[in-house]
């Protein structure tokens, strides 16, 4: 029996041995992408070939010496995922680093930071953009050749990933102030040191305690070594980060060495770029104007206070007339039962045309932190999801009514927007050197000069929320056309060096006897700081008297090219008829 | 009873004086029944013998004098007692064996419930199967294994039924097609007309045919093995069925040389535990035989019975919960307030066997004819630009508006309280199909629409013949020479048939997945090119008919060798193997390859086996086993696309199995038991799953080839008498059963637009699914006085996985464009391949028996099993993962794995009178 006993242990050892291998489960294997493609070219010497020391121009990549495409290598050293680098990609090889200009949001998904990217770069454009060399598209600046963002589907058909996105094989370059300093003053320096990803150790900000950006624009700050020396660094108003505030004391920053005009720009990838600093021991600062609004257009609603003003009625408004900020997150689907805020279709799915959802960071996915957007027709073209995809994850400023909308807190009877810097017909002002549009209700920096003010009007020219700068003689109260002498002028204008200055605006003529009068009672005028008003020809009026806005044709302003200005809408009425001219979106350029 | 005995002693003394050594024959019967025992082990000193198919032994060589004689066989109480014996020939006459465990009886009394369910079809359509191995043994693992592991679907050794031979009379009954035996052929009978069986556990040798790796089964149903009289009993279960009622009365031989038995049954539930599911059945079983003349007699065999039954299936965790059961059974609705089931599962599968036993000296020849008609019906809804009926379609869950609070709970609040969410709306699918006719009356002939909805029949029928004989001959004491050949030709007959047009006017003829690409390639849509757009009504064929022609000839020769401190046993099987598909319908989707014969696909296979116990001492063996071999692969898993083409998988090729095992086994007064480990590898294996594939909109065929399985383990069963009436048990298995490589999958889409593909599928280490690898069961038996018996016990089982699909297991492509680290596509991978672990289960079982003899003549026994007297609700049965990939956002969950789960407490109660 002792013996059995034994022979059973062991049978049963031997059994188990047998039975409990470690064999671990076999995953599948990584499938990751490989590039076709192989580089011939660095970048430096890319850049050095295509170098020019002009401060726009655009040149096409041909073949290389060999007859070869011309193809470059490098890794990404950078991200726009918190939104302050801005549709480009900035790729390093080891030698030097390129900025890529992408026409295309969330780059950071595809071309993720440390991934390594090859790019047939021949025909596509290289060039300088405001003394920044970079891989992109062609576009114009002041009529003249200037590079831009490239097509992303262009892109895309010329570069390779390769491999997987692997951070720690990034290169960050050490640097000192005054080092970059001495290199822009060099051809060889600016080749070698633009874009490049770079570390600034022992710095301070200029400007601890405060958001890396103000409000809603872009914001200026400074780095600054132990003796003294200064570094720009950009901030942008849609960096996630924004709000954040600099540290205190001194520490690492680092970030890519970007370039405009004639300095250096470090651009932050996120505010992790800030390390070694100080932990601050006073409590954050409530310095988040974005959060807390007053419901203007310097000092937006959040959408959470949007939510917390908890509106219950789809007619009566808690709040008309307010500005309130967030980010376009999706829509509410129309083509269902019923169309619910609940309902929200987070991305581009079922995007609609008549509405959309937005909340204070562009990757909200609840819709109980979302609030919905009544879009009128007028917009529906610039803002709608349906027609507009790319608004995706954009910031967007909003002027309406809150109210209760599709089953949850929105913001009908829609007035006014600021999507990507622009308005309901604000015009493209990125390259004017002066601009009005006369929206909601202000003259902006125009004044009033009164030659003949009729007793019972304080004014001719007013600001109105829709029309612009309004001007006329005719008192609505008691109906009487009275007659009337004004103008309005804008601030001093300096034409600076353009060459061929014009000047552009969009009026609406009605109530004038007819057209030929109102070309002799509306008049645009100009004049030389200080000097007499001079009528200025061809400006496009309506064919006919009614509300519809037209352009004016672009005036030239060539014969005040390099003088300070400024011009003048003057209107003249009668007792006997007193028409009425609007006229919003005044540019020169 | 012993006075017999002395008599018929003295006269074979008297009759062979001269011999210098003594040669003892006799018959092993059951003391019960009368009926003879086969594979009883009779030992006197080293000698053994085992009974044969007659139960007839025979030794020679023996010491004269007084010798004390042994005689164990598997499910009886061994016999010992002293006889004296002569010089030349002695006669012991009939040895009689009393059934060793009562609780055993009574659970061969419900053995048809484990069964009832052994082959299914699961949503995504491919057929799992039970094997449970039928039928006891003297081997205390097993004895308790078969009826206590059974919770969990405990599969023997982890293996598939298709390794197991199920033999009626020698002749092997697994189908050619599918390779596996339907227990529910037997209608339920195991335990009364299937009674006498033998069972060969394992590798071990079986002298009615060569087994099989996973152990083989014999049922005997030669009519004078029955024991003449009467016996009937009447049960009530809570299970699929609720009442069971069986006859029988065996004649036994008359003066004329006729025997009958005759046998009936019936099965019957309004509604089983399962809501919306029913069962009918009834079986008659004729055994005739009639002895010719010594040597020769014939036996006629002829059963089968219709079965009706609605069923329920595997369904998602969430539909459970939001039903608050896991015995939810999504396949019925109410239709005019009856419950209607759109799961009926329909089986006939009369057989007719004539046996022609030959018994001369030292050979027996058991000779037999057979056929037998498989009729196997299971419903479905199907649907054309409709909404799918099935109310748990994703769309109808409430995880499917997880975003949409109000929607989440509308959908919450419907599953709960509308029974036509969660239930087949029946009245809904009449309405629209009605609007359709609505419609018909005012559109032109050709427009007319048909049923949206009908209820379809899907047809698997078979036509198998066969013909097998074999032989056992005692060459000497020593040996024994088994060999046999056999034949079996089936026709599998595959169609789907409309059953109901559910109040529409046809049905239309096409493949609704293949609709959405019609501009593509319009000849897609049609199932049958040769008819196109055909309208069809009910009881026409449509959708795909196929056959397949099998033919399988096998020998086998097998030699057995019992030494004083050894035995052996070594064997050899050779088979020819071919079949061919015919389709009977030229398919849009594979014009060129789907009506007609396909390729005639021949196999040439071959197995040997070996085996040895050394028998150490009278109370300690030491046993090992092996066998290698090659097995013709399956007809149903060689063809990746049955249902359209005759394409069948690359090269197919016969499996090769290896299969070994060594065990230690004692035998002490109180104690005895055994400890095996076992390994088998399964070479070349081919598997196929099918599944609805939402990203390319089609029913997908997913074919694994040169698949390789290793089941390994150890299992441990002993048993402890603490006293004459009380045993107690214990067993256990510890077993891995494992995918050991990355085969090759095919995917074949339905609809045709897309080209197969093949890739390899990483698969090395992962868990065959479904069955426990561990198990473990402890009882106690009591045999009280006055003819009472108590019995309890309890089973643990756990480490079960789920059935894995394989497109989580493939390298996929374009995975990196949204994880485009190493690390985060790295987690990925794991997360998307990751296996599911089923739940552990407990149970215990307790059951009471009481015997009551009326007279010499006439007993009573009642019985009652309480399964799963804890009321467990959570043992989950089966599962699976579902065949398709979210590969828009990868999210593991989109597609959720399906469960069933077993019933809770279940209550078998019979009552039964045997004169």
């Amino acid at each position: 029996m002792k013996k059995s006993l034994l022979y059973i242990a062991a049978a049963i050892t031997g059994a188990v041995a047998l039975a409990s291998c470690g064999d671990d489960f076999v995953t599948p294997p990584m499938v990751v992408p490989t590039a076709t493609i192989e580089a011939n070219t660095s970048i430096l010497d890319l850049k050095t070939e295509y170098w020019a020391t002009d401060r726009n121009y655009v040149r096409t990549i041909g073949l290389t010496a060999d007859g070869e495409h011309t193809v470059i290598k490098g890794r990404v050293v950078s991200s726009d995922e918190t939104g302050n680098i801005y549709k480009s990609v900035i790729i390093y090889d080891g030698s030097a680093a390129l900025n890529l200009a992408i026409n295309a949001y969330d780059l950071y998904q595809t071309y993720q930071f440390g991934q390594e990217v090859v790019i047939d770069v021949t025909d596509l454009k290289i060039g300088g953009y405001n003394g920044l060399m970079q891989l992109g598209g062609e576009g114009t600046y002041n009529n003249a050749p200037s590079m831009t963002f490239v097509d992303s589907e262009l892109f895309a058909e010329h570069a390779q990933v390769n491999g997987l996105a692997n951070p720690l094989l990034v290169d960050t370059i050490p640097a000192q102030i005054p080092e970059v300093m001495t290199a822009k003053t060099s051809t060889e320096g600016l080749i070698l040191w633009q874009s490049r990803l770079v570390r600034f150790e022992n710095v301070r900000w200029d400007a601890p305690g405060k958001p890396y950006a103000d409000g809603s624009s872009s914001t200026n700050r400074y780095i600054i070594d132990q003796s003294g020396n200064q570094l720009l660094v950009r901030n942008s108003a849609y960096a996630s980060f924004k709000n954040e505030l600099l540290p205190q004391g001194y520490g690492n920053v680092t970030g890519i060495l970007s370039y405009y005009g004639s300095d250096w720009q470090l651009m932050l990838i996120d505010a992790d770029g800030c390390q070694g600093f100080e932990e601050s021991d006073e409590p954050d600062q409530p310095v988040n104007p974005g959060d807390q609004g007053d419901g203007t257009e310097a000092s937006p609603l959040s959408v959470e206070q949007v939510i917390a003003m908890n509106p219950t009625d789809t007619q009566n408004a808690v709040a008309s007339a307010v500005w309130v900020k967030g980010f376009i997150v999706g829509s509410m689907p129309t083509g269902g039962a019923s169309t619910t805020l609940s309902g929200t279709s987070f991305g581009l799915e079922d995007a609609a045309t008549t509405n959309m959802v937005i909340a204070s960071s562009a990757d909200v996915k609840d819709a109980s932190q979302c609030i919905g957007i009544q879009l009128p027709v007028s917009m529906r073209d610039a803002l709608a999801l349906a027609n507009k995809p790319e608004n995706l994850g954009k910031e967007v400023m909003l002027k309406g009514d809150v109210m209760k909308y599709c089953g949850g807190p929105g913001l009908k009877n829609l007035t006014d927007y600021r999507l990507d810097g622009k308005g309901p017909d604000v015009p493209d002002t990125g390259d004017a050197i002066f601009s009005e549009t006369f929206a909601n209700e202000s003259l902006g920096g125009f004044t009033i000069e009164n030659i003949d003010l009729p007793a019972g009007l304080d004014a001719v020219w007013k600001g109105s929320k829709s029309y612009g700068a309004v001007a006329t003689a005719f008192i609505s109260a008691t109906k009487v056309d009275m007659a009337s002498d004004s103008r309005l002028v804008s601030p001093v204008i300096d034409l600076g060096s353009a060459s061929a200055p014009t000047l552009a605006f969009e009026h609406a003529v009605n109530f004038f006897t007819d057209i030929a009068t109102a070309r002799q009672q509306a008049v645009v005028e100009a004049r030389v700081e200080g000097g007499e008003w001079e009528t200025l020809e061809g400006v496009a009026y309506p064919n006919e008297l009614g509300w519809s806005f037209v352009p004016s044709g672009n005036i030239s302003l060539q014969k005040y090219s390099g003088k300070k200005i400024q011009i003048a809408f003057h209107y003249v009425s009668t007792a006997a008829k007193a028409g009425t001219w609007e006229v919003k979106n005044v540019i020169i350029k | 009873m012993r006075l017999k005995l002395f008599l018929l002693l003295l006269l074979s003394a008297a009759m062979s004086m001269t011999a210098q050594t003594a040669t003892v024959t006799g018959m092993v019967v059951n003391s019960n029944s009368g009926s003879p025992v086969s594979g009883a082990t009779v030992s006197i000193r080293e000698k053994a013998a085992d009974s044969g198919l007659g139960g007839d032994f025979r030794m020679s060589g023996i010491t004269p004098g007084t010798q004390y004689v042994t005689v164990t066989c598997e499910g009886y109480a061994a016999a010992g007692f002293d006889v004296n014996l002569y010089p030349g020939e002695n006669s012991l006459g009939a040895i009689r064996l009393e059934p060793a465990d009562f609780n055993n009886e009574f659970y061969a009394d419900q053995e048809d419930l484990i069964f009832d369910d052994a082959l299914f079809e699961d949503e995504e359509g491919s057929t799992q199967s039970v094997s449970a191995l039928n039928g006891a043994s003297d081997d205390v693992f097993y004895n308790n294994a078969s009826y206590n592991f059974s919770p969990m679907y405990y599969r023997f050794r982890g293996m598939d039924n298709a390794y197991q031979t199920v033999y009626i009379n020698g002749v092997a009954m697994n189908d050619l097609v599918r390779g596996r035996f339907n227990f529910s052929s037997l209608m339920g009978m195991t335990s009364r007309a299937f009674r006498n069986k033998t069972t060969a556990v394992g590798l071990d040798a079986a002298t009615y045919g060569f087994g099989d790796i996973g152990g083989s089964v014999n049922y005997n149903t030669i009519t004078d093995t029955y024991a003449p009289g009467f016996n009937g009993s009447v049960a009530y279960t809570n299970s699929n069925y609720m009442l069971r009622a069986m006859v029988q009365y065996a004649s036994g031989m008359n003066k004329h040389g006729w025997a009958f038995t005759l046998s009936a049954i019936g099965r019957y539930a309004k509604e089983g535990v399962v809501e919306g599911t029913f069962y009918n059945s009834g079986g008659l079983f004729l055994s005739l035989e009639k002895l010719i003349n010594k040597n020769n007699s014939l036996t006629l065999t002829a059963f089968g019975g219709p079965t009706q039954r609605a069923t329920g299936g595997a369904t998602l965790q969430e539909a459970y919960d939001l039903a608050g059961s896991n015995l939810y059974n999504p396949f019925w609705g109410y239709q005019d307030g009856k419950k209607r089931s759109s799961r009926i599962t329909e089986t006939y599968d009369p057989t007719v066997m004539l046996n022609w036993l030959f018994k001369k000296d030292r050979i027996q020849v058991n000779t037999a004819v057979a056929s037998r008609w498989v009729h196997y019906n299971r419903s479905a809804l199907q649907y054309y630009k409709a909404n799918d009926p099935n109310p748990t379609y994703y769309r109808y869950l409430p995880s499917y508006y997880e975003d949409d609070q109000e929607l989440f709970d509308l959908y919450t609040d419907l599953w709960r309280n509308d029974v036509n969410t969660r239930q087949i709306d029946w009245d809904e699918l009449y309405r629209i199909n009605a609007l359709n006719n609505v419609q018909n009356e005012t559109l032109p002939e050709s427009a007319r629409k048909g049923s949206s909805y009908i209820l379809e029949n899907r047809t698997n029928n078979q036509f198998n013949f066969m013909i097998n004989s074999y032989l056992n001959y005692r060459m000497n004491d020593f040996m024994t020479l088994q060999g046999g050949v056999s034949l079996n030709y089936t026709k599998s007959m595959n169609y789907k048939t409309v059953r109901d047009l559910l109040g529409g006017e046809f049905w239309l003829d096409i493949d609704p997945f293949s609709d959405r690409d019609i501009t593509i390639a319009p000849d897609n849509l049609q199932n049958d090119l040769d008819n196109p757009n055909r309208r069809v009504v009910k009881g026409d064929k449509f959708g795909y008919n196929y056959n397949i022609y099998a033919l399988k000839a096998e020998a086998w020769l097998q030699n057995l060798i019992v030494l004083p401190h050894w035995n052996f046993n070594y064997g050899i099987k050779a088979s020819y193997t071919q079949f061919q598909r015919e389709g009977r319908m030229r398919n849009g989707r594979a014009p060129d390859n789907s009506l007609g014969y396909g390729d005639m696909l021949i196999f040439d296979d071959a197995s040997v086996k070996v085996g040895a116990t050394w028998k150490i001492n009278g109370r300690n063996y030491i046993s090992a086993h092996a066998d290698y071999g090659t097995r013709a692969p399956l007809p149903d898993y060689v063809y990746i696309s049955p249902r359209v083409k005759n394409t069948t998988i690359a090269n197919p090729e016969s499996e090769r199995d290896l299969s070994f095992d060594l065990g230690y086994s004692w035998n002490y007064r109180n104690f005895r038991g055994s400890v095996t480990g076992y390994y088998t590898a399964v070479n070349n294996a081919i598997e196929r799953t099918g599944f609805y594939d939402e990203i390319f909109n089609t029913y997908t065929n997913y074919t694994l080839a040169g698949v390789k399985r290793v089941y390994k383990g150890i299992e441990v069963g002993m048993e402890f008498k603490a006293s004459p009436s009380v045993t107690l048990t214990a067993i256990g298995s510890f077993a891995r059963a494992q995918y050991k490589n990355n085969p090759q999958g095919t995917r074949s889409f339905e609809n045709g637009l897309y080209p197969d593909t093949t890739q390899t599928v990483y698969l090395k280490n992962y868990f065959l699914g479904s069955t426990p690898n561990t198990n473990m069961n402890i009882g106690i038996d009591w045999a009280a006085p006055y003819q009472w018996f108590f019995g309890i016990n309890g089973t643990w089982q756990g480490n079960a996985y789920v059935n894995l699909a394989p497109a989580y297991h493939e390298a996929l492509p374009t995975l990196w464009q949204q994880y485009g680290t190493e690390q985060a596509l790295q987690a990925k991978i794991e997360e998307l391949s990751q296996q599911d672990k089923l739940k552990d289960a407990f149970t215990v079982n307790v059951s009471i028996g009481k015997l009551i003899y009326i007279n010499r003549k006439v007993s009573l026994n009642f019985n009652l099993n309480i399964n799963n007297i804890l009321n467990n609700k959570n043992i989950v049965t089966y599962a699976y993962q579902q065949g398709r990939i979210d590969t828009k956002n990868w999210d593991r969950n989109a597609f959720p794995n399906r469960y069933q789960y077993a019933q809770g407490i279940r209550i078998f109660l019979n009552a039964g009178v045997r004169f």
